[in-house]
């Protein structure tokens, strides 16, 4: 009798057990491996937070993907310290498909967690022919087809306001907070990131092996390259053509449906602009290099007219617009979005310069916290 | 809304609860609730339409069950025909008629209608037609009573879970269901569950995932290499099948899971060693229909070889252009016509290839699997001069140079096996607690491997069900 009875538990245990174990056991495997791999190796924000643990920061490049094409941190770095003999710890956060509610909340989150460590930082903002873009907390908080882009920026009280906001439906708003809610996963918060390296990189290993070249897996951290390398980026002739028509039907739509660009005393820039002088920083804003086919979005007479009273708003503020003197060609843009690797450190040397310039002009010079790196003979030196 | 978005998760449970806890008589105005709703997130306006056509076709059934000749309730018929056919003529094929006729015009040098309308496509108008014309059909044929309650026929026209794609649900099986109390039992849950996961699984992980392989082939103005083109052909075949398969076993897991039961809409098409035996297993409750209610009506093979073989090719190409308004479906719909007939000719009426013995099987699965997937390429075109160059393509050119060729064929082979490793696991049975191993261990841990799969390969953005443009 008492046997019988232990078969039938260890029957139904067997029956129903395994639907318990065997799932938390490949949960638990999955989210090891993605701790493992993903979290130690932080992308964006996160990864600026771990630059932020090591040291001061004093200069922070934020905007779009143009921003990360274009400008070559340690270049600019180097210049800035040619020219000054101070060397400023530079960050480049250009992201694509980022928002500057993003930007506004991943600065509040470093600001937060090493207010030391950004105290007085310059915050450069992409500002393309000197009209940066114009956002509102009512409006779209980041890109629809990145919403995840968010999750790590938020925080819970931020649910509210995002709720209320009317750029987003109902499915991403549910979204986020659900992510938000599983955003102790790596699993669950690092998905995209995941299967990016998996479609790619993991595909290229594999296919690696067939040949026997296996490459190297990009799961390294990389102070000078805070997004990682992007995966999703080919630089072969077809993707190019398509980001080529790509870029011509989306500035064609534009140009057909330019509104006016005003009242930033409303914006997220205004409190980006706040947020940063709350702690002692500041903001500029700067050119960034434009194909024609973008440049003619702001040759409009509308558009004119916004960059004439964007200058004078900025002027309110304080804040300068860097505009370097540098000429491109359609030929130096490959894809006419982003300016070509191998055009970076000119820019960036170039915009160093023109930053340069205008701090003398007012009398100062770059703000640099104490970030001093201990040379052969034991000396303190500047990191540059 | 859609099964991938995340819209759908907190829906579906809110029906769930509300059908639980109802009475049985509630039931049926909740799921018609529910369904209305799921229509209008996609767009509201198409809600009176729906509605419009619903009362039509819930008034003529009954004024043709009251007719006393047959004549007269053929009246009744034409008329519910008509109007389903006008609404989804206009909204369909209006622009696709002036288009072509204005191109037969300017060939000869005809002036041309200069008349565009800017017309969206209802979403599901095709399913929903062809279901309510079952009905209208089965009703004039005496093999259903028409529906008493509105409710219950409205709800057998735009029951949600299968509404915008299909399954195509026959009248006399669907409409029944909902004017019975329904029990779900512990068996429906549980392969309801597993039906949702396996069609996630096709959607988001394999169909997703080929499908830049085959925008980026079928993106070429000029042929790529051969190599390429079979390769964008085969992930398309692979794409088609797991997208539209997968809305399929969504909605019969979701329709389980509220106690009804949908038709299977896919058996395993690419193991099919024929024309005909791929129609049986490949968008089954289309071909049911169009073989119910469209080749039989024509005659279907009662008057012999060449009415057959016209019966056929009428059916196909009509069945063709159901898909859509293009030249590129109707001329698919010819070749799988013309697929029908040689099968017929040669195996069935001159039996020059009997395929019974296993050797013969293999070949012949090889020629069919082949054969469906040039008909994709027809499919999937997006001009006769690509169908040309591709075709011209397929023989010439083999090498593995551009397009990313060797990741891609090793992200297609991946999905492949795994997709063939899975249903030959489960013998594409709706209950896999069958399958070998299941009951020790390998069942528990393949469907956490796939939920694993699902949350990691799922793209960023939920990407649309093809079939929901037809």
């Amino acid at each position: 009798m008492r046997a019988s009875t232990s078969k039938g538990v260890f029957q139904a245990w067997r029956a129903w057990g395994q639907w318990v174990i065997i799932p938390l056991a490949i949960f638990a495997l999955t989210e090891g491996m993605a701790q493992a791999i993903f979290d130690r190796v932080p992308r964006w924000y996160s990864a600026a937070l771990q630059a932020a643990a090591q040291g001061h920061v004093d200069v922070v490049f934020i905007g779009s993907s143009r921003v990360l094409a274009a400008v070559h941190a340690p270049t600019f770095k180097r210049e800035v310290y040619a020219l000054t003999g101070l060397c400023p710890r530079t960050l480049n956060l250009g992201m694509g498909n980022s928002s500057d509610a993003e930007h506004y909340l991943g600065l509040r989150k470093l600001f937060a967690s090493y207010p030391d460590n950004l105290e007085g930082v310059v915050v450069f903002i992409e500002a393309p022919a000197g009209l940066p873009s114009l956002s509102r907390w009512t409006g779209l908080w980041t890109d629809r087809y990145a919403t995840w882009m968010l999750v790590d920026l938020l925080r819970w009280t931020d649910l509210w306001p995002f709720w209320r906001s009317s750029g987003h439906p109902v499915s991403d708003k549910l979204h986020l907070t659900l992510r938000l809610g599983a955003r102790g996963s790596s699993t669950f918060n690092r998905r995209e990131r995941i299967r990016e390296n998996l479609l790619t990189a993991g595909v290229s290993w594999l296919v690696g092996l067939r040949s026997g070249s296996v490459p190297s897996t990009p799961f390294r951290f990389d102070p000078d390259n805070l997004v990682g390398p992007d995966l999703s980026y080919q630089p072969d002739a077809v993707f190019l053509l398509k980001a080529r028509e790509l870029a011509l039907r989306t500035t064609d739509e534009s140009l057909a449906n330019q509104v006016a660009v005003r009242g930033w005393e409303t914006t997220i820039q205004e409190d980006l602009l706040q947020l940063v002088r709350r702690h002692g920083g500041g903001v500029v804003f700067f050119d960034v290099p434009l194909s024609s086919v973008f440049a003619r979005l702001y040759a409009s007479p509308l558009r004119q007219d916004d960059i004439r009273l964007f200058a004078r708003q900025a002027q309110v503020w304080g804040a300068p617009i860097l505009r370097p003197r540098m000429e491109f060609t359609d030929n130096d843009m490959s894809d006419l979005w982003h300016l070509n690797s191998s055009l970076a450190p000119t820019f960036s040397i170039e915009l160093a310069r023109t930053w340069v310039d205008v701090l003398r002009a007012r009398g100062e010079e770059p703000a640099v916290g104490p970030d001093f790196g201990e040379a052969d003979d034991g000396m303190l030196v500047p990191a540059c | 809304m859609l099964f991938n978005s995340w819209l759908f998760p907190p829906f579906l449970i809110v029906v769930l609860i509300l059908y639980r806890v109802l009475p049985d008589r509630y039931q049926n105005t909740m799921l018609l609730a529910a369904s209305y709703f799921f229509y209008a997130c996609w767009d509201w306006r198409f809600l009176g339409l729906l509605l419009l056509s619903t009362t039509c076709d819930w008034l003529l059934a009954r004024a043709i069950n009251r007719e006393p000749t047959r004549a007269k309730a053929r009246r009744w018929v034409a008329c519910s025909v008509g109007v389903n056919l006008v609404f989804l003529g206009f909204f369909k094929y209006f622009n696709f008629f002036i288009d072509s006729a204005n191109s037969l015009l300017s060939s000869f040098g005809l002036s041309t209608w200069d008349f565009h309308l800017r017309v969206i496509l209802p979403v599901g108008i095709s399913f929903y037609t062809f279901q309510s014309i079952s009905y209208i059909v089965d009703v004039y044929r005496g093999e259903i009573q028409p529906a008493q309650n509105p409710i219950d026929f409205a709800l057998f026209v735009a029951f949600f879970p299968h509404m915008v794609a299909g399954p195509i649900m026959p009248s006399r099986n669907l409409l029944p269901q909902f004017q019975r109390e329904r029990r779900t039992t512990l068996l429906q849950v549980g392969t309801g569950l597993w039906l949702m996961l396996l069609g996630f699984f096709k959607k988001v992980v394999v169909g997703d995932n080929l499908a830049p392989i085959v925008d980026q082939v079928f993106a070429q103005t000029v042929a790529p290499a051969g190599a390429a083109v079979l390769l964008g052909v085969y992930a398309f075949a692979l794409q088609i099948y797991c997208d539209f398969s997968g809305y399929s076993d969504i909605a019969r897991g979701v329709a389980k899971l509220l106690g009804i039961e949908l038709m299977v809409n896919f058996n395993r098409p690419y193991m099919a060693t024929n024309p005909s035996d791929f129609w049986r297993r490949w968008h089954i409750s289309l071909s049911t229909w169009l073989r119910d209610y469209l080749y039989v009506p024509l005659g279907g093979n009662r008057g012999g070889g060449a009415e057959t073989y016209r019966n056929l090719m009428i059916t196909m190409v009509l069945g063709g252009l159901w898909h859509g308004a293009a030249w590129n479906f109707l001329l698919w719909g010819a070749y799988h016509g013309i697929l029908l007939v040689l099968h017929r000719l040669f195996v069935l009426d001159l039996k020059v290839w009997t395929g019974s013995s296993l050797p013969e099987r293999i070949v012949s699965r090889f020629v069919m699997f082949n054969a469906v997937c040039y008909g994709w390429l027809l499919f999937r075109a997006g001009s006769f001069e690509q169908i040309r160059n591709f075709t011209a393509a397929l023989g010439s050119a083999f090498h593995l140079r551009g397009l990313g060729l060797s990741e891609s064929i090793t992200l297609f082979g991946l999905a492949a096996v795994m997709l063939w490793a899975l249903e030959s696991w489960t013998g594409n049975a709706d209950d896999p607690s069958r399958s070998v191993g299941w009951q020790v261990g390998l069942g528990p841990l393949i469907c956490s491997l796939m939920v694993v799969a699902i949350v990691l390969f799922a793209p960023p953005v939920a990407q649309t069900f093809i079939y929901f443009q037809f």
